[in-house]
């Protein structure tokens, strides 16, 4: 749990979750990252804005 | 088309249809349905044959990659060791060449011995017990007919496997409220168990289970699971993971709760398909499908109406479940547990509790499990610092990403995604360090664009395995002639865009192909060493060019000028040095200017990376290391907080430029020339003459530059609160030098 003293991030902490229980496909990937892990969804956002 | 939806993934096999127990609350002989009676009791070799051969079907046409048998009864044990030998053999026959075989018992643990652990150790089988809890739990149920305790025998049996824990699954344990509930958690936890589970007794609407209370059940479980976290949850307990889990949106792991589609089929001795097995408690002849493995096949049992009302989840629940706030947690509860009047569209029989136990769970084990750092952390890395657990913190966020990123690409290339699955639960070490490599992330985030190659997801996975020990054949991405395996080297000489890569003790080849291998360049100094990347696809990701493959005396020239630039790092700027121990993992020669003026660079996705081309001298690199990895600390702390409005679109004045700077480029240049101006200004004591004079200029330049862009920033208005403290921090870091602007 986290304590007082430390600042939760916006990174959700996928370490321990196999991978075989956090995939996404298809149409899928961007809504689902971004319910999974919405720092890499924004992070892919970026991604998207800088290769138009 | 079969029109089959969901493929079976677990197998029950009724070996054996009688029990050397006779426990009053057994599902099999003590309810409505009385099938065993007309049943084999033991299952035929042919008939055990005859299943393999059915399962063994059913997974290859389906892809199954992975099947649990489970071999059961009654008591399975009853079997034999040499019938249960032939058993194992026939499944083990049929179905090695087609998929993993999960294989298990699940047995009452009275006649367990050493030979029936040789045996499970020969055919690989994994070993359940049943077991209530302490002597006198165990015993309100479990006993033999003629009255006579088991607990002797199950605690023996348990001592066995303890000694061979290869072997030992876990503990099976049906609850009955009038045992104490902390002394049947400390019977099983005293027992270390790998893992346990509580099962509510199998009851229906028109037979429910005994009720002393409104949510006995609820409240004997909460017990349990207060007391099971106050002791940092020593074993797992699946009904609790799996309430757990579903809570934060991931699938249960039990069929007893969430809305995964079931998966399970049951073949009696005679060869009979049957549904879940607990539905015997329903009606007589509930389970029955009408089917059996000598003329159908497991298609033809996926089929059946019953098998596809446990597959349909929230669409097949009654209309009272669907409202629930909690359904995705419970998902109705065991399928068995709904029945009543002779249907099953009700809530569960334990719905109250399960209602009440979720809720429970639910507020004591608050979503997730975010990336936190302690405030001492971030202030720490917004001094310019920060140590080896600071970027060990970074490090292990940057890891959550890597992996989200990965699993994006999951149907991309189903090959390598099934090795990296096997890799992530058999070897996450392995898995990690090459994740954590630059430019996995960059080749993941490509993707996403709709860029690179989808089967280098094979080269990430042929990297761990080959990091893990493992042997590997997979078919791979060839960029120019080589595989590039992240974090080890490349398999140059290969024809094709793909190619199928072999690695074992001997090497790694390509069969039929002259290969060379190139093991990954390394500059070391003492302790600490850095890939010298010049060879992965995805490193020519900077604002300036990439190099080509260097060349030896190259190497040799980089590894000189990094050796005396690390030398320069330790001794003069301490500070950084442990930061970039635990933080820098790669270097990546840059082409050189046509100026021969210092180029260096990072990119935003390739933590851990910096990028420059060889500069003249080792101060040089030391300096272009020391800024540069500037970036790589704040793109990390970027990526896990907010430090400024993003929404913001003012272009702001940046000292050291002509263009106006977005916020985040002035953020990112300010917090990088902290590091500049130290470098000066330690540097202008470590020589002399004009050199000295050279540095002196420079400091008292970037320090004044960067603390007027600290006022900008903090002036803007578009920092954000955490943006604000870091910003404070780094003019604390810059306050103290401004009085050392005169040299002395």
């Amino acid at each position: 749990m986290t304590q007082d003293t430390e600042i939760t991030s916006e990174v959700y902490d996928l370490r321990n979750i196999p991978l075989d229980e956090m995939g996404s496909e298809g149409d899928a990937i961007l809504s689902n990252l971004a319910r999974v892990n919405p720092a890499a969804a924004r992070v892919l956002v970026a991604a998207f804005q800088s290769s138009v | 088309m079969t029109g089959l939806a969901i493929p079976f993934r677990q197998v029950v096999l009724k070996v054996h249809s009688r029990c050397d127990l006779a426990c009053d609350h057994c599902y099999v002989f003590q309810h409505a349905d009385q099938s065993w009676r007309g049943r084999p009791r033991v299952m035929p070799a042919e008939t055990a044959a005859r299943a393999a051969y059915r399962i063994a079907e059913h997974a290859a046409a389906h892809d199954v990659r992975r099947v649990q048998v489970v071999l059961h009864g009654g008591e399975p044990l009853l079997a034999g060791h040499r019938h249960l030998a032939l058993i194992a053999a026939a499944l083990r026959d049929r179905l090695d060449p087609v998929c993993e075989l999960d294989l298990r018992i699940h047995t009452n643990g009275v006649r367990l011995d050493e030979r029936f652990c040789d045996l499970f150790a020969a055919y690989g089988i994994k070993v359940g017990v049943s077991l209530d809890g302490d002597r006198a739990a165990n015993d309100r149920h479990r006993r033999h007919a003629d009255g006579r305790s088991s607990y002797d025998e199950v605690i023996r049996a348990l001592g066995l496997l303890a000694a061979r824990p290869e072997l030992y699954a876990g503990i099976l344990c049906t609850i009955d409220v009038a045992n104490d509930p902390i002394a049947v958690y400390e019977a099983l936890a005293a027992l270390r168990p790998p893992r346990a589970d509580l099962l509510l007794p199998h009851a229906t609407w028109d037979s429910p289970p005994p009720r002393p209370s409104e949510t006995a059940y609820a409240d004997w479980l909460i017990a349990i699971f207060d007391r099971w976290r106050a002791d940092g949850a020593p074993m797992p307990i699946r009904l609790f993971d799996s309430l757990i889990r579903t809570a934060h949106g991931r699938p249960s792991l039990s069929e007893a709760v969430g809305l995964e589609p079931s998966t399970v089929v049951v073949i009696e001795t005679d060869g009979s398909y049957e549904q879940v097995d607990s539905l015997k408690v329903a009606y007589d002849g509930a389970p029955q499908t009408g089917f059996d493995v000598f003329r159908h096949s497991l298609d033809d049992v996926a089929g059946h109406p019953g098998i596809r009302a446990r597959q349909r989840g929230a669409e097949a629940l009654a209309e009272e479940c669907r409202r629930c706030p909690v359904v995705s947690s419970c998902g109705g509860g065991l399928f068995t547990h709904r029945f009543g009047a002779g249907s099953f569209d009700h809530p569960s029989v334990y719905c109250a509790d399960l209602f009440k136990l979720i809720h429970h769970i639910h507020r004591e084990t608050p979503m997730p499990t975010s990336h936190a750092l302690p405030r001492a952390t971030v202030d720490a890395l917004a001094t310019g610092f920060g140590s080896a657990p600071e970027l060990d913190r970074l490090a292990q966020s940057q890891l959550s990403l890597r992996r989200a990123l990965l699993a994006a690409q999951r149907a991309q290339a189903p090959a390598a995604w099934d090795l990296l699955v096997s890799l992530d639960r058999d070897h996450p070490a392995a898995l990690a360090e090459v994740l954590l490599h630059p430019y996995v992330r960059v080749w993941a985030v490509g993707r996403l664009r709709g860029e690179g190659d989808a089967a280098y997801l094979a080269n990430i996975a042929a990297a761990a395995a080959i990091r893990a020990g493992a042997e590997v054949k997979i078919r791979v991405s060839v960029t120019a002639g080589s595989i590039h395996l992240p974090t080890l080297g490349s398999l140059d000489g290969v024809s094709g865009d793909d190619a199928v890569l072999l690695a074992d003790a001997s090497g790694v080849r390509v069969d039929g192909q002259e290969t060379t291998w190139r093991e990954a360049v390394r500059l070391t100094r003492g302790d600490f060493s850095v890939l010298l990347e010049d060879s992965d696809p995805h490193r020519d990701c900077h604002q300036w060019p990439a190099s080509g493959r260097l060349r030896d005396e190259e190497i040799a020239q980089w590894r000189r000028a990094f050796e005396a630039a690390w030398d320069l790092i330790a001794s003069d700027y301490p500070r950084y040095a442990p930061g970039l121990r635990a933080g820098l993992t790669t270097i990546t020669p840059l082409m050189t200017a046509p100026s021969s003026r210092p180029v260096s660079s990072t990119a935003r996705h390739a933590f851990g990376a910096v990028a420059a081309a060889l500069p003249a001298d080792p101060a040089t690199l030391a300096l272009l290391i020391l800024h540069e990895f500037q970036h790589v600390k704040l793109g990390a702390v970027l990526d896990m907080y907010d430090l400024y409005d993003e929404s913001d679109t003012t272009l702001y004045h940046a000292p050291w430029r002509e263009d106006p700077r977005p916020l985040e480029g002035l953020l990112q240049g300010t917090y990088a020339h902290i590091a500049v101006s130290d470098f000066w200004r330690v540097r202008r004591h470590a020589v002399e003459g004009e050199a000295r004079q050279e540095a002196q200029e420079n400091f008292t330049r970037w320090w004044s530059h960067t603390a007027a862009a600290v006022e900008t920033l903090t002036g803007s208005g578009k920092m954000t609160p955490l943006g604000m403290r870091f910003v404070s921090a780094m003019r604390e870091t810059l306050a103290p030098w401004g009085d050392e602007r005169a040299l002395v």
